[in-house]
This record gives C-alpha cells, structure tokens and sequence, in this order.
C-alpha cells in the first residue's frame, strides 16, 4: 500500500521543520535557509494522494506556525493547500533525477509566497503583505531549486517514501 | 689433521648454518607475535588519542563558552533595567517571517512585549520584543522583521524617526520620518538608538549604524537605510528586560547606576 507511508513522511516532514529551525538555520545563504521541509512535502505528495497530504501539510503547518511569527494557521492552510494541490499529481507524475524536482520545487516555492501574500492581504495588513514579496522569496526559489534533486535522491534511500522508478511507474 | 676434526669442521658449519637459519624463523616468528602484539596497542593507543582530542575539543569549547558568558555576566551587571538571561534555542523554520525561540518563558517571568536587549562587541544593542510567551520558552520578534517598529533617534543630531525591518536578505532597516531638514547633519555611520516616547522600549539602546541615505522629490521625509548594531545571524544569549523603573527610563542607557538584578 502507498498510503502506508503516512505516518512516517508526516514524522520525516515534522523533524525537518524542527531542524529548520535549530540546525538548518546555520547555514544560511544569503541570509536565507532552503525551506527542505517544504520540497520533501511536495516530493511525498505526489505520492501520497490530495487526502494524505492535506492531513500532513496541516498537522506539519501548524509546528511551523507555533514557531513563527505568522499567524495562527497561515502555514497549516497553505500547506494543507498545496497538499490537496500536489496530491493530485499521485500517479500522474513521474519525478526524473534533476528536471521535473527542480521545476516543482522552483514553482512550488514561488506559489507558496504568493498564497501567503494573498492570506495576508486579506487577514493582516498590506504592509505585512508586501513585506511577504521580498528578496528572501527570489533565493529560496533558487535554493529550494538546488537543493531538489538532493532532496529527491535522499528520500529515494527511504523506503516507506516510496519514490518509485521509471520503471515501477509504468508497470 | 684427523678425520674427527675434519669431519667437525665441515658438520659443524652445517650445524651453525641450520642455527643461524632456525634463528632467522625464530626472530621472525616472535617478530610476527610482537607485530601483532604491537598492532593492538597502536589500536589502543590511538583510541586513547581520539578520547585525548575529543577532550582537547570540549575544553577549547568550555573555555569559550565560558569566556563568552563571563563576558555575558559583566554585562548583564552592567544593564541599567532588571533582565532575564535567556539562550537563543531557535529561529522561524520559513524565511517569511523572522523570529527568535530563547529558553524563558512566564515560569522564568517573561510577559509579552518584554524588550529583548543582547550585547555583541561591546554595545548594548536592541533584538526585538516578545511576542509569544509560554511556560519555559518565548518567541521574539526581531527588529529586522518588517511587523517591528521602533521609535529611534539618531543619537548625535537627536532626529527622531520610525525604524522596521526592510525585509532584505543582508537584514538591514528602514527608518523613516526623518524630517528632510536633517539631509545636512546626518552622516553615515551615525548611531541609532531607542527614542524611549511612551515605547515598551527604554531609551538610548543601540539599535544600528546609518549605511544610506535617500529620499523621495515629493516626500517631505528622508529614508534611511540602516545597519543592525547586532549581528543576528552569531545570537547566542540575549537578556529580556523587565518594565524599567522611572528613575531609568529617564536616563540614557550608557552610563546608569539603576541596581541590576538579573534573574534567571
């Protein structure tokens, strides 16, 4: 069963928005640090399915959110938002080493900051808004981009993430 | 010579032969023991090296530690407000938003916006305020998020002006409302402090440096880009400020003889 990886990517996806936020936050690039805990929920999405990766994208939304300075349920909505968005892609996707991880993390980061900035035009003020669209959003698109095929051939060793082959996509 | 001695002789060469010979196995076979025998307490040896160094390492690192909240202590006697020591434990996991996790929380007496002061070579400088308080831990909102606003002065020409995070990766700030009259007096490099004007800020804590000047034809305000004073990016202690008494708010930070009790 593919949906028997649930636990364990909502656990894998959890430890590394924790790590962002501890270990990960030494290295930074140009003062910003690649959101990895974000590609490996867009990555596992496409395999987990829209219901899956909506519960993980808001249960792992919410430990960003309690500690962050956002509101309340800002990250846990956008996640469970591009979960059901990504989960759609189950089975219709196949993730090739370098392109199609790079693409996805690329547009996935830029889509990311403009729901944000979106929620927080409506629900903040506009200056928080437009403080949303800055030049963070331009270099984590392209360390999020870098960093993808990384990523990928990392989750690859696990697993009950169950990246497949070429091969197994076909069968 | 006699056919004893003769035989002797020749024998006994063949004897010293399988002598010498019998002693080169001998040596080398001992020499096989003791290779091995000398192969373990390598094997030890350099364990023990590997222990000695990991030591080694942790003392260098205990001494700086050590040196580093030393020097935290000096200045935590020598802030002018009551403070709470807390350790920087976390930052925002996302990049849109910026905040700081530290070890205190209500148990240790922290409250929401609490003023959180750090100092980094030699100046007292601002970190931000709090923003979320729970039992044993607390968020901070730096003062390079754009949410921040400080009311600042600039500490030679006394102008007084807006300072929030510019939202830029080198983390600078804006400050604004600076009266265009002051394009003369003001110099790059200036000192930015904290105005104190009915702000949950004390006054005259260093907030950064002026590293550009600009302002806008149809404006009637200049915009000043600033440095931060502290380097975010090495934050290791920081000390959340208690509600300063009248007598301290009054007065400029440097220089104030208000009794310090640091908690924590």
């Amino acid at each position: 069963m593919v949906m028997s990886g649930f636990w364990p990517v909502t656990i894998l996806v959890s430890v590394f928005v924790v790590l962002q936020s501890t270990i990960l936050k030494n290295v930074r690039i140009f003062g910003v640090t690649p959101d990895i805990a974000f590609v490996i929920f867009l990555f596992t999405s496409t395999r987990q399915g829209s219901l899956r990766s909506e519960v993980t994208g808001f249960s792992t939304g919410l430990i960003q959110d309690f500690l962050s300075a956002g509101p309340l349920g800002l990250n846990a909505f956008v996640r469970t938002f591009f979960g059901w968005v990504f989960g759609l892609f189950r089975g219709r996707l196949y993730l090739d080493p370098i392109l199609i991880p790079i693409l996805l993390a690329v547009l996935g980061t830029l889509a990311k900051y403009f729901l944000t900035y979106l929620l927080m035009l409506i629900f903040s003020s506009r200056a928080a808004a437009v403080a949303v669209m800055s030049t963070h959003m331009w270099i984590e698109m392209g360390l999020n981009g870098f960093f993808a095929p990384f990523v990928l051939a990392l989750l690859r060793l696990f697993k009950f993430v169950r990246m497949v082959d070429r091969d197994e996509y076909h069968r | 010579m006699k056919p004893k001695q003769v035989g002797l002789s020749v024998f006994s060469a063949f004897d010293n032969g399988f002598t010498q010979i019998g002693g080169f196995f001998a040596r080398t076979v001992t020499s096989v023991s003791e290779l091995q025998k000398l192969r373990v307490r390598y094997g030890d040896l350099e364990k023990q090296l590997g222990e000695y160094e990991t030591i080694e390492r942790d003392v260098v690192e205990l001494r700086e530690e050590n040196t580093m909240l030393k020097e935290q202590l000096g200045f935590a006697r020598t802030l002018s407000y009551v403070n709470i020591p807390a350790e920087v434990i976390g930052n925002d996991p996302g990049n849109i938003t910026s905040t700081i996790i530290i070890n205190k929380g209500s148990r240790q007496g922290v409250e929401k916006d609490m003023p959180v002061v750090a100092f980094q070579d030699g100046f007292q400088g601002l970190v931000g305020k709090t923003l979320v308080v729970s039992a044993n831990s607390s968020i901070v909102l730096p003062i390079l998020d754009p949410n921040c606003y400080v009311g600042a002065r600039l500490q030679s020409s006394r102008y007084e002006g807006l300072v929030d995070g510019a939202g830029t990766a080198a983390g600078d700030l804006d400050m604004s409302y600076v009266p265009k009259s002051a394009r003369d007096v003001i110099q790059y490099g200036d000192l930015v402090i904290t105005a104190g004007l009915n702000s949950i800020y004390p006054k005259g804590i260093y907030i950064g440096r002026v590293r550009s000047i600009s302002a806008k034809a149809w404006e009637t305000s200049l915009d000043l880009r600033i440095q931060p004073i502290i380097d975010f990016s090495r934050l290791e202690y920081v000390f959340v400020v208690k509600k300063p008494p009248a007598s301290a708010h009054d007065g400029s930070q440097s220089g104030t003889s208000v009794t310090t009790a640091s908690k924590g």
